[in-house]
């Protein structure tokens, strides 16, 4: 069991780049307008 | 021929031409000008575009634009017409092309645009391409409670993922514990002090959203739902912690914060739903950024309506709405429907005083302010408004009165399962004590508090799509107490129409649609609207006179429309549709509007008292309220109409439906306010609901719907209520253990979603 003390932390620290991604969208407010920047990927740039 | 327009894909009544106005004519080639027109592919097939109007473009004053201090310059504006993705690829490709643009972000979900640009650029012109595309945008600036919105958003945000994320690693934790094979002690150990590491942040933080609410909601001696959710987060945690480090039994870290991300969930949700609906509502009714044309030294000049002073001579164009009172200096024809619920147009000679809010319907005349902006009689409505707003305010909500029954009892639950257990059955101290919490835990009002938020949102969403916008969902739970049902005549009941002569041919009805297709005049507007059925066809020798009327030539025969003057008529009538030498006058009229007698009628079975009360002439309002069948008030002032409403609410709640000035004050005072997309705007603010249109079918389905969904609320509730109640006896007797409780938990949510989101 001693592979817990290595997996414990990695699954935690990993955990926490994300959660700290999602601040960072929310600070930046990606989560303002899902409708729009959903879809434009599907026009063609002019 | 197109019977659609090729830009806006409205009704096109040039059946010769592919667009319906010139307007759209020019933004069609622009947008092909300009290379985007892959716009009309990309436009879903069931989205129509607003017709374009360049007639008044907001002047953007410099202290809407942010100086960035880099050449480059920034401005906020809040669009209306938006209704896809490809509008705001339309706007954004179409901006960017303007020489000097650095950057366009359009938001989809509340209309704002945000666009940099280069210092020396105009920002008129940007104004101008934007408008001619058929989109009509105001500046913006955002006000401290959307600010406040936007900020608590994204912090409801974060709490759930702060919750979601330690609730996930925990579970984890207790998934191992639950089912791990031959876990050593000390791994076990490890893993509930991890546990108790992990849930110390998440509760502290997000688990904040309740505290706070719980603690303002002890301090005012009052109890709420959130001391229930505190109470049972701060208990199972503080007897989880417990045997983490001195007793053996069972840890509910896991259920504890499942807990609080479910209920912030259910919290998001009503928070989104509410929030798009006041942003529609309140952004484009901003009043402050109304403009008035005033004479200075001669020359014209656009100010802000709310800058107006007492002397400022006022230029009112035909059909502009006056901003403050005034008095006219020539004399003039205006529309008062909307201030006094007159339904007829009235006459005025020189010097007399008109009220803000009237619409001019003769030709352009010049005004003298009598008032400041502030001080008219518009802002004294206002006052009224915010003065009775208070009053609304103390309506407790559904989910509070349920609570401050549930909470007690759940408390005394517990504190009687602890007596019991302790003193009559002789278990030791510390299993009673568990048990106790366990009933608190289990008996946690997690469905309980999605049942009413996530039947809301649905409800919310369904009536939005119907075009009706409720502004104060709080009106969803009270609507089946409504047993008084007022409404206004002129604007709500009846719209006020030019009555057509009921002997004309068809062939005469041809030649007055022809007639007023093209006329921008106000009173031709009105006319064609009543002409939708009439084939489309083609004059020769059409002729518009500026302020007289218009002529034209259909089979050989002339026809005129216009006043009595230049149609060389010698009847009472000031509007005279003249076909060969016949001459019929037009009079004034009041329609019913669509689906009213069928709504009253409805109403009527479900044994609903519903009355007339209007600022018109009894005989007009009698004739009306005859027709419907239904008690009237006629000639009421203002404040007369509350007067009345108040009497009424004595007996029970009331739901008012008014559009006009006239009408603000008692939709403040109403219960239930219901009021229309083209209603004034005060009489808007003032509503808590508005329907896109004047058909009464809206308001029979808002009735009926809610009072479904109340039902469905209703049924939630025993949903969860059941769930608990069946929960209770296996946590009394100290059955219950983790899972079993995490799995109920979740599962009775289930249940009340499902139960919410099918047909």
């Amino acid at each position: 069991m001693n592979i817990l003390i290595f997996l414990i932390p990695i699954a935690l620290f990993l955990g926490l780049v994300f959660l700290g991604i999602f601040f960072y969208c929310i600070k930046s407010n990606q989560f303002e307008d899902l409708e729009n920047e959903a879809s434009k990927i599907l026009f063609d740039d002019e | 021929m197109a019977a659609f327009c090729k830009h806006c894909k409205q009704k096109n009544p040039n059946i010769n031409e592919e667009f319906c106005c010139d307007g759209c004519k020019n933004a069609y080639h622009l947008v092909k000008e300009l290379n985007l027109d892959s716009f009309y592919k990309y436009r879903p097939s069931d989205i129509t575009n607003s017709k374009v109007d360049l007639e008044f473009i907001p002047i953007i004053k410099d202290n809407f634009i942010i100086d960035n201090n880099d050449d480059t310059s920034s401005v906020n504006l809040v669009a209306e017409g938006i209704e896809c993705a490809a509008c705001c690829w339309l706007i954004e490709n179409a901006v960017l092309k303007i020489d000097g643009v650095k950057s366009v972000n359009i938001s989809l979900f509340n209309k704002k645009i945000n666009i940099t640009f280069n210092s020396k650029l105009n920002v008129q012109d940007i104004i101008f391409r934007i408008y001619c595309l058929g989109y009509k945008v105001f500046p913006f600036s955002e006000s401290l409670v959307q600010k406040m919105q936007e900020d608590k958003k994204k912090d409801l945000l974060k709490k759930m993922a702060v919750a979601a994320f330690f609730a996930m690693n925990i579970m984890l934790f207790s998934v191992s514990m639950w089912f791990g094979y031959d876990l050593s002690e000390d791994v076990e150990q490890l893993f509930k002090v991890m546990s108790f590491i992990l849930s110390i942040p998440a509760i502290l933080y997000s688990g904040s959203e309740f505290f706070k609410s719980a603690f303002s909601a002890l301090k005012n001696k009052a109890t709420n739902m959130d001391v229930a959710i505190s109470v049972a987060i701060i208990l199972s945690f503080v007897y989880s912690t417990y045997h983490t480090f001195i007793g053996s039994a069972e840890i509910y870290f896991e259920s504890c914060l499942m807990l609080i991300f479910f209920l912030l969930v259910g919290r998001f949700l009503e928070f989104k739903t509410k929030e798009k609906i006041t942003l529609l509502t309140e952004n484009i009714i901003l009043s402050d950024i109304k403009q008035s044309t005033i004479l200075k030294n001669g020359k014209s000049e656009d100010i802000l309506s709310k800058d107006l002073k007492s002397g400022d001579i006022i230029l009112l164009q035909k059909g502009e709405k006056l901003a403050t009172d005034a008095i006219i200096l020539e004399d003039a024809s205006f529309d008062v429907s909307s201030v006094t619920g007159e339904s007829d147009i009235v006459e005025l000679k020189a010097k007399n005083e008109v009220f803000a809010g009237s619409i001019l319907m003769s030709n352009a005349v010049k005004l003298k302010a009598t008032n400041d902006f502030k001080d008219n009689s518009l802002s004294q409505i206002v006052n009224i408004i915010n003065n009775s707003k208070n009053v609304k305010g103390n309506l407790q909500n559904l989910a509070e009165r349920i609570s401050k029954m549930y909470v007690p009892v759940v408390h005394v639950l517990a504190l009687l399962t602890f007596l019991i257990s302790f003193y009559m059955f002789d278990i030791s101290l510390q299993e009673s004590i568990t048990r106790a919490i366990a009933v608190l835990i289990i008996t946690c009002p997690c469905a309980l508090a999605l049942a009413i938020p996530v039947a809301n949102t649905a409800l919310l969403s369904r009536l939005y799509q119907r075009g009706i916008l409720v502004k104060n969902s709080s009106v969803l739970e009270y609507l089946d107490e409504v047993k008084n049902i007022a409404y206004d005549k002129t604007g709500t009941l009846v719209d006020v129409s030019l009555k057509l002569p009921e002997d004309l041919r068809a062939r005469e009805l041809k030649a007055l649609k022809a007639l007023t297709v093209r006329s921008k005049h106000i009173l031709s507007k009105k006319i064609y609207a009543q002409l939708d059925e009439v084939e489309d066809v083609e004059l020769k020798n059409y002729k518009e006179k500026a302020g007289a009327g218009v002529s034209g030539t259909y089979y050989g025969k002339d026809y005129m429309l216009g006043s009595a003057k230049f149609t060389k008529s010698k009847g009472k009538s000031n509007l005279v549709f003249k076909s060969g030498d016949v001459c019929y006058e037009l009079s004034v009229e009041q329609i019913l509007n669509n689906n009213v007698d069928s709504c009253v009628k409805h109403l009527a079975n479900k044994s609903i008292n519903q009355v007339i009360i209007s600022g018109d002439k009894q005989d007009k309002v009698k004739l009306i309220a005859d027709k419907l069948n239904l008690q009237y008030f006629a000639e009421c002032k203002p404040i007369d109409k509350v007067k009345q409403l108040k009497h009424l609410k004595a007996k029970s709640k009331v739901l008012y439906v008014g559009d006009g000035i006239n009408d603000a004050a008692s939709l403040a005072v109403a219960d239930i306010s219901v009021s229309f997309a083209k209603a004034n705007e005060i009489a808007q603010t003032s509503a808590d609901v508005i329907m896109q249109n004047n058909d009464f079918a809206n308001l029979q389905s808002f009735y009926s719907q809610t009072l479904d969904n109340k039902k469905r609320i209703k049924q939630n509730l025993v949903i969860s209520l059941a769930y608990n109640v069946l929960a209770i006896p296996f946590a009394v007797v100290g059955f219950v253990n983790p899972f079993f409780a995490a799995l109920l938990m979740s599962s009775s949510s289930i249940c009340v979603i499902i139960n919410t989101v099918r047909k």
